[in-house]
């Protein structure tokens, strides 16, 4: 949807490029400012895809969008008030609001991220806040349960495991020649609220179920991520990898 | 005054050195596009699957992702093909490779035997504690000694392999040597599962069917490229790779099948 009309406009196309490259900053804010104008042609050239993409899914965007005031123009108002929030002066207001305004776009991703029917632009303009906060609970989380020699070990090891685990598997669907947005370390999210049971919970029994749950949801939940159009007779060979990664870090949060 | 012709006089010393990298730069890639070019073409249905913003039109450097991509050029069925003939060697793994050979095999078949070891070797844990009655209890040091394990046999032992042979003179392929050892070690995926048997006997019995296995498929596959080389001492080498592969079997057994 995006990359098709990407080619018409120059401010769209820059934000594909940044959806493809995870290292690159998603917008800066000089060109924001100086692209007001193009941005709302931008609007106009998404106002079908995104009354296609809203009568596809009417419930999840009015769930998630509260203060929407129309359903057809939800995404894009959405993203221009954003985007707008960024350009007027961040630099007098208290660092509290700084921080709140991020948290909230946190969560705001990983409610789009991990619910069924989610929007899946939300992260055009992603960021590694999220990602980072959810791997550093994990791997806080799960070295609490560990054994006492073994805490800073294990912390270390997770820490590792996602954050290069996420970035191989990344590479991996872009060499096989797919599209990927970085939605991996959001993806973990059910791990670590299971990890958090798991601290209160022993019993292997209903931990296992749990973390199957949690497993099932986080790899199904990335693999909707994978576009398909590239990957034809490979995805499984992309995907094969996601539930590895996924499986490695259900396995510690069982066992651990 | 001084200054600006100071800094002329710098420009005029590098630019002509500059230049000369930046030529030679291109020519670099220049030839490694036509190289890779050439090895695509002796496949065109491969070359075909290609998608159009991998395939090395521009000539991509060496150190841009893109680059990689054709090292990454297979399809799932070639992938699965090639990892059950090497579990069943019968024909040379160079010819069901062929001209594609690829790095996704051995780095995803080595990173799943580090964590199938992992996860079968706390259920024998496990196992072994409930049976004389303890708590379970998992020891994560097995992760990392795995990590450095594996990937040291499946791309240490290899490189050095390929280092050895080409010193021989026997014109062997970086790439098939690495997938020769990264596909070789697809045999410990099942034996490693089969492996939770708590009987001692039998995990002895399953790693050596997996040296067997694995040995053949590295012997029979290595023997015609040492074959190349004059000396008839390059032989000797052989015995080498058999012995080194025989003490990762049994590190293997030590490591993660003995409690």
């Amino acid at each position: 949807m995006q990359f098709s009309s990407a080619n018409n406009d120059s401010s769209l196309h820059n934000a594909g490029d940044a959806n493809a490259n995870p290292f690159e900053i998603p917008v800066d804010e000089d060109a924001i400012s100086a692209n007001l104008n193009m941005t709302i042609e931008s609007d106009d050239v998404d106002l079908s895809s995104a009354h296609s993409h809203a009568s596809a899914t009417p419930k999840s965007t009015t769930t998630v969008n509260s203060d929407a005031q129309s359903p057809p123009l939800v995404e894009t108002n959405n993203q221009s008030n954003q985007s707008k929030l960024y350009a007027s002066g961040t630099l007098d207001e208290p660092v509290s609001k700084t921080i709140l305004r991020d948290l909230k776009n946190v969560a705001v991703k990983l409610q789009q991220v991990l619910h069924p029917k989610g929007n899946r632009d939300v992260l055009r303009d992603w960021d590694l806040w999220g990602p980072l906060i959810l791997c550093l609970s994990l791997a806080i989380l799960l070295g609490i349960s560990a054994k006492k020699e073994q805490e800073i070990m294990v912390f270390t090891s997770v820490f590792t495991i996602v954050w290069f685990g996420s970035a191989i598997v990344t590479i991996n669907a872009k060499l096989l020649g797919g599209k990927v947005v970085c939605v991996i370390g959001y993806c973990i999210f059910p791990l670590v609220i299971v990890a958090f049971v798991a601290i209160f919970v022993k019993i292997v029994y209903i931990r296992l179920p749990l973390v199957v749950f949690a497993f099932l949801w986080s790899s199904w939940a990335s693999v909707n991520f994978l576009s398909s159009s590239h990957l034809s007779n490979r995805r499984l060979l992309a995907v094969y990898p996601l539930f590895l990664f996924y499986f490695a870090i259900g396995w510690m949060v069982l066992i651990l | 005054m001084a200054r600006e012709q100071y800094s002329v006089v710098v420009e005029m010393d590098d630019t002509p050195v500059i230049r000369e990298e930046l030529e030679f730069q291109r020519k670099i890639t220049q030839d490694k596009q036509q190289s890779s070019n050439n090895s695509g073409f002796n496949d065109t249905s491969f070359f075909e699957t290609r998608t159009p913003q991998n395939a090395p039109q521009g000539g991509h450097p060496l150190w841009s992702i893109e680059y990689y991509a054709q090292y990454f050029d297979v399809d799932t069925e070639q992938v699965l093909t090639r990892a059950a003939k090497s579990v069943l060697p019968k024909e040379n793994f160079v010819d069901v490779v062929g001209s594609n050979p690829d790095l996704y095999g051995p780095f995803w078949i080595s990173t799943t035997l580090i964590f199938l070891l992992f996860v079968t070797s706390s259920i024998a844990g496990s196992i072994e504690a409930i049976k004389n009655g303890e708590n379970p209890n998992y020891d994560f040091k097995i992760l990392s000694f795995g990590v450095v394990a594996i990937y040291s046999y499946a791309f240490g032992v290899s490189l050095f392999v390929w280092g050895a042979l080409k010193y021989f003179g026997c014109r062997p392929s970086l790439l098939d040597t690495v997938g020769l050892y990264g596909y070789g070690l697809t045999i410990w995926l099942p034996i490693s599962v089969i492996c939770i048997v708590p009987f001692d006997l039998v995990r002895w019995i399953l790693v050596l069917v997996g040296f067997a296995i694995s040995a053949f498929f590295i012997t029979k596959n290595l023997y015609p490229v040492i074959s190349r080389a004059e000396a008839k001492t390059s032989r000797l080498f052989l015995i080498l790779v058999l012995i080194a592969h025989a003490a990762f079997a049994i590190l293997l057994k030590l490591e993660f099948f003995s409690y």
